[in-house]
């Protein structure tokens, strides 16, 4: 479980640096190419023929559009929770998963706003929400903080990744465009003690101020839903309820990326079972904060069983919803929280099949916030054609949405090929620092 | 069809007058040269143009008369945007809601939909079939937009395309819509519908500028909803869902005057609200809505299904 | 060949013809109804309101676009007043042009006809009316803190202005979209002098000044059509006016966003900024080192 003494600078640098495409990462950007491109075709077909396309109807007016947007807004918060807060309280072995979780964050915040674009019914008139914008709606208050959040996770991928550059423009093909593009990134990091001190000073003020930030985003996006009066929604636990699904959503996310770049860049020696030992140990600590909270935002209503409530909660303890709604909970909290408890869950392979479970259940989860809801409204559905009376996705919806997933994956993909997903530089100082200790 | 004097009460007709009573009871809204009143005030006596066409008479003679006389009656001028998210000053539009005569036969819906190039599936009025517990009295009970003073939709309109008016209505800009649909899911009421297809429109209705007091044109991936029909109070006359109503379920007015009307009664608010026991629906949620019920009590009509709609 | 398509080109135009008037002989044409109504207000010029109908089925329906021509006592070019087309309520409406106005005022008694005439859907129909011309004289007294509403309906007989006994008539308050009654009964009945009467006791409100329209009138009489008189009157309760649509509130609109909305966050705002483009000006004096070392 001990990093070899012996592993020198020189190595480290040869096996973090970025590697071309195998045949399998050749085949996956296809795919995910060939996905992203279906779902353009999708959006070219709502563009042109409008929101029709959708099985979205005026009860069910939001569908997987949001919900997808909630999802990618909550695994979005993996960059702060392992950058940020291990950083700030120095949990040692985090430096392999910094620049996975903040390229995560950074491609899933940007499809975050692009999907919110996909959902509005007259997207070229996004501009009215600066010519016009109101500060008394949640959504202008969504929009500043993704704004704020996009730009702040960006700058936290960068200013470490400054000082790998070096050894990028060192290592690559000299006058390649990839050369150029390392070079106008960070030809002027010379690494002087100037440069170190400013450097460590803006990655610490970053870390301080994207926790709150993080928070924030997830709040405020929760309030898009808590500021109305719908059964489901209407509760002052939303804010907690939303970080903490977020914080667990990222953490599985974190686990499936740490399982893959592990295998596919060949980086046992640098993401040990010992990172998979304790990321599953953190899972379980968040299913659990989730589960807690899940039995707050559905115990306590149900014991009431208010008229406006009951309709939503038997949809989904018994009804329409009732089969996604225990799957989610067993299969995307409860099983995760159980094997992981084992040492031998949390070994690299069943934690990344529990890392799977978690974000595949968290993002029919985010579904399950929205849909049930939509389809529960105060005065019964009435007078409507039977179509508008329920909601499951289209292909253009589906399409669009596994596109839009399929890009964030693609962003991550594309990073990875040109950049050491594993900081080179911090490693090789941290291996100096602690050369005969153990991990 | 009723007797036109009764949905449309003598004394309104001629609008000049209408005019005058509103500009003195201090209501036409800050008289720019753009109001409507004012405008229709200035309709002056048509000037003979000298050019003649020919008119068959009755008997058959033909008669040559000055084709100035020939033209329509000069239309309203359009107010401007501005003057519309205003509203008409010193106004607050209330609506009262009888339910003891409404028996379900969706005159209101239908003129409200011919009205505003409704598509049948996204009734502007809908007319649920309301029965609080098992044991309790069924009772038809017509909903509009209940035009909240503490509107939630309004609340949460990012960009000021859903607004609230000083005359009370709360109005929709389609032309500033970007179709967020925030406001549907904030509306507790279901009284919104989405324009989620390019609205089926006869072509001259296409071209026409956007009114958010006609709600018309409507535009595809914008929000739609009863709008309270400003355009026809502005014409000293009724909402289409009041003066379509057989048995004057709807009664409208003004809360500053203190009387509504159904077209044929007309009756002091307060007092109806009074002796009636109107109240409003989800009070307790606290969006304090300008429509008012009448309690389905001493019931003109017994409760059946006379449209055939299937009950949801 | 020019021959050849001149002569094909009136073939296909007498072919067109043809089916064109064969189409329009099978459609039959249905019966109108038509009702013509006089309004007049106080002196004001009368108006004249027209409605059109039909009976497809069981119940009349409204009919809309109908064009109605308008004569005042004869049906000819000099009696034409011009031609209302009907609304989607199916009715329509003209105020007498002036140029008619001599002549309506030397009348004592007159003819409104209207006509529908070559319509393509409609049969030609004809309805007139003769009116009388009458005059309401509306007057509001206080005596004693008690208020009165006369009205005295009048008709010119024999050189003079006499009262109309007998003569239904509405006292009533103008209210925005109708009239409401203004004395204890819906209806007075004149008495042998043409006079009706009713003390006023509402308290309801009027504009900012408490200022009222009340009036009489008499609506669809037989001979003198529908007349009303109305009076601006201080006996209502002043309007207290209500600011509540231009206070500062989460519904108002973004100019009128409330005040800590507008604090709190912007001072986020700036704050959480501020810092990012401290976090750029960092970037920079990076660069601007790197660039220094380079040329050292």
């Amino acid at each position: 479980m001990s990093r070899q003494p012996s592993i020198s600078a020189d190595k480290i640098t040869m096996d973090l640096l970025p590697q071309k495409f195998g045949k399998a990462g050749v085949i996956w950007t296809s795919i995910l190419i060939v996905l992203c491109l279906v779902g353009l075709f999708a959006y070219y077909r709502q563009l042109t023929q409008g929101l029709v396309v959708t099985a979205m109807r005026d009860y069910a007016s939001w569908g997987i559009y949001i919900s997808n947007f909630v999802f990618f807004v909550a695994i979005s918060l993996v960059g702060s929770l392992i950058t940020a807060i291990f950083r700030l309280a120095n949990v040692g072995w985090r430096t392999p998963l910094t620049r996975i979780s903040e390229i995560i964050a950074v491609s899933t915040i940007l499809f975050a706003s692009i999907i919110i674009i996909v959902d509005m019914g007259r997207p070229e008139r996004f501009t009215h929400l600066f010519l016009y914008s109101r500060l008394q709606s949640p959504i202008m208050w969504d929009v500043i903080v993704i704004t704020t959040y996009l730009t702040l996770s960006i700058l936290f991928l960068y200013f470490p990744l400054l000082r790998d550059l070096p050894a990028l423009i060192k290592n690559s093909k000299s006058g390649s465009g990839l050369q150029k593009l390392y070079s106008f990134l960070g030809s002027f990091w010379k690494g002087t003690a100037a440069q170190f001190h400013i450097s460590e000073k803006a990655t610490t003020i970053i870390s301080v101020m994207i926790i709150p930030i993080a928070l924030a985003i997830h709040t405020v996006t929760s309030w898009l839903f808590a500021t109305t009066y719908r059964p489901g929604w209407d509760s002052t636990n939303f804010g907690a309820y939303f970080v903490s699904g977020a914080f667990l959503v990222g953490a599985g996310g974190v686990l499936i990326a740490m399982y893959v770049f592990r295998r596919a860049y060949k980086l046992e020696a640098y993401i040990t079972e010992k990172h998979f030992d304790n990321m599953g140990k953190i899972v379980v600590m968040l299913a659990l904060l989730y589960l807690y909270f899940n039995v707050n935002e559905y115990l306590v209503p149900a014991f009431k069983m208010k008229k406006a409530e009951e309709h939503h909660l038997l949809g989904l303890f018994t009804g329409d919803f009732s089969i996604l709604f225990w799957t989610t909970i067993l299969l995307g909290m409860i099983l995760p929280i159980v094997i992981l408890l084992f040492p031998q869950g949390r070994r690299p392979m069943p934690a990344f099949v529990m890392g799977i479970l978690v974000v595949v259940g968290a993002w029919f989860k985010r579904f399950l916030i929205v849909t049930p809801t939509m389809l529960s409204p105060f005065l019964p559905m009435y007078d409507v054609p039977e179509s508008y009376m329920h909601y499951w996705p289209t292909w253009e919806e589906w399409s669009i949405t596994i596109g839009s997933l399929a890009g964030a994956l693609l962003i991550i993909t594309i990073f990875a090929r040109l950049f050491p997903i594993v900081p080179i530089h911090e490693t090789i100082a941290e291996t100096e620092i602690r050369k005969p200790e153990a991990v | 069809m009723r007797p036109l004097p009764k949905i449309i009460p003598l004394g309104q007709i001629p609008r000049r007058n209408f005019i005058k009573g509103a500009l003195l009871s201090g209501i036409a809204s800050g008289c720019s040269s753009k109001d409507p009143f004012t405008a229709a005030a200035k309709e002056e006596a048509v000037q003979p143009s000298g050019e003649t066409v020919k008119l068959l008479s009755t008997t058959g003679e033909i008669i040559e008369v000055d084709k100035a006389y020939l033209k329509p009656l000069e239309e309203i001028p359009s107010i401007t945007n501005v003057a519309e998210r205003m509203g008409i000053d010193g106004k607050k539009f209330v609506m009262v809601i009888d339910l003891s005569r409404c028996r379900n036969l969706k005159r209101c819906q239908e003129a409200c939909n011919h009205a505003h190039f409704v598509s049948d599936a996204q009734n502007w009025i809908k007319i649920y079939p309301m029965q609080e517990a098992e044991h309790t009295a069924p009772y038809w009970q017509p909903t509009t937009c209940m035009h909240c003073d503490d509107p939630p939709c309004v609340k949460v309109c990012p960009v000021d395309a859903t607004f609230k008016r000083q005359d009370g209505i709360v109005g929709i800009d389609a032309d500033r819509c970007i179709g967020c649909r925030f406001c549907m899911a904030a509306c507790p009421y279901s009284t919104r519908v989405f324009n989620w297809d390019k609205p089926m429109l006869p072509p001259e209705v296409m071209e026409m500028q956007y009114s958010s007091e006609t709600s018309c044109p409507p535009k595809i991936g914008t929000v739609s909803k009863c709008d309270f029909c400003p355009d026809m109070v502005r014409k000293g006359e009724l909402p289409h869902c009041v003066s379509a109503c057989p048995n004057g379920v709807f009664f409208f007015g003004d809360l500053n005057e203190d009387v509504v009307t159904n077209g044929s009664e007309t009756v002091r608010f307060s007092d109806l609200i009074r002796d009636r026991s109107g109240y409003r629906l989800m009070e307790d949620l606290g969006t304090k809505p300008r429509v008012y019920y009448l309690p389905p009590v001493d019931r003109l009509f017994p409760f059946e299904n006379e449209s055939k709609t299937p009950e949801g | 060949m020019k021959r050849l398509a001149y002569s094909s080109m009136i073939i296909a135009l007498i072919l067109c013809t043809t089916v064109l008037l064969s189409a329009q002989e099978k459609k039959e044409k249905s019966t109108l109804r038509i009702n013509l109504a006089y309004h007049q207000q106080n002196e004001d010029l009368p108006i004249l309101r027209v409605s059109a109908q039909t009976k497809p089925g069981k119940k009349f329906e409204a009919v809309e676009g109908v064009a109605i021509n308008l004569f005042f006592n004869e049906e000819t070019a000099q009696g034409f007043m011009g031609r209302a087309t009907t609304n989607n309520a199916g009715v329509g409406s003209l105020s007498l042009p002036a140029k008619f106005k001599n002549n309506w005022d030397s009348l004592l008694n007159f003819k409104f006809i209207a006509t529908v005439t070559g319509n393509e859907d409609f049969n030609d129909e004809m309805v007139e009316i003769e009116i009388v011309k009458a005059r309401i004289d509306l007057a509001l007294e206080e005596e004693d803190s008690v208020r009165v509403i006369r009205a005295k309906v009048l008709s010119f007989e024999d050189g003079s202005w006499v009262g109309v006994p007998e003569t239904e008539i509405k006292l009533f308050v103008r209210r925005l979209l109708s009239d409401l009654s203004a004395g204890e009964e819906e209806f007075y009945t004149t008495d042998e002098a043409g006079e009706a009467s009713s003390e006023f006791s509402l308290a309801i409100p009027g504009d900012a000044y408490g200022n009222i329209i009340i009036g009489a009138k008499i609506e669809d009489h037989d001979l003198f059509g529908s007349k009303a008189a109305t009076k601006i009157i201080k006996w209502g309760i002043p309007l207290e006016p209500d600011n509540s649509f231009d206070r500062r509130t989460l519904w108002a609109t973004r100019d009128k966003t409330p005040i800590w909305l507008l604090i709190f966050p912007n001072l986020m705002i700036a704050g959480v900024w501020g810092t990012i483009f401290y976090l750029i000006y960092l970037v920079i004096r990076i660069i601007k080192l790197g660039k220094a070392e380079k040329s050292v």
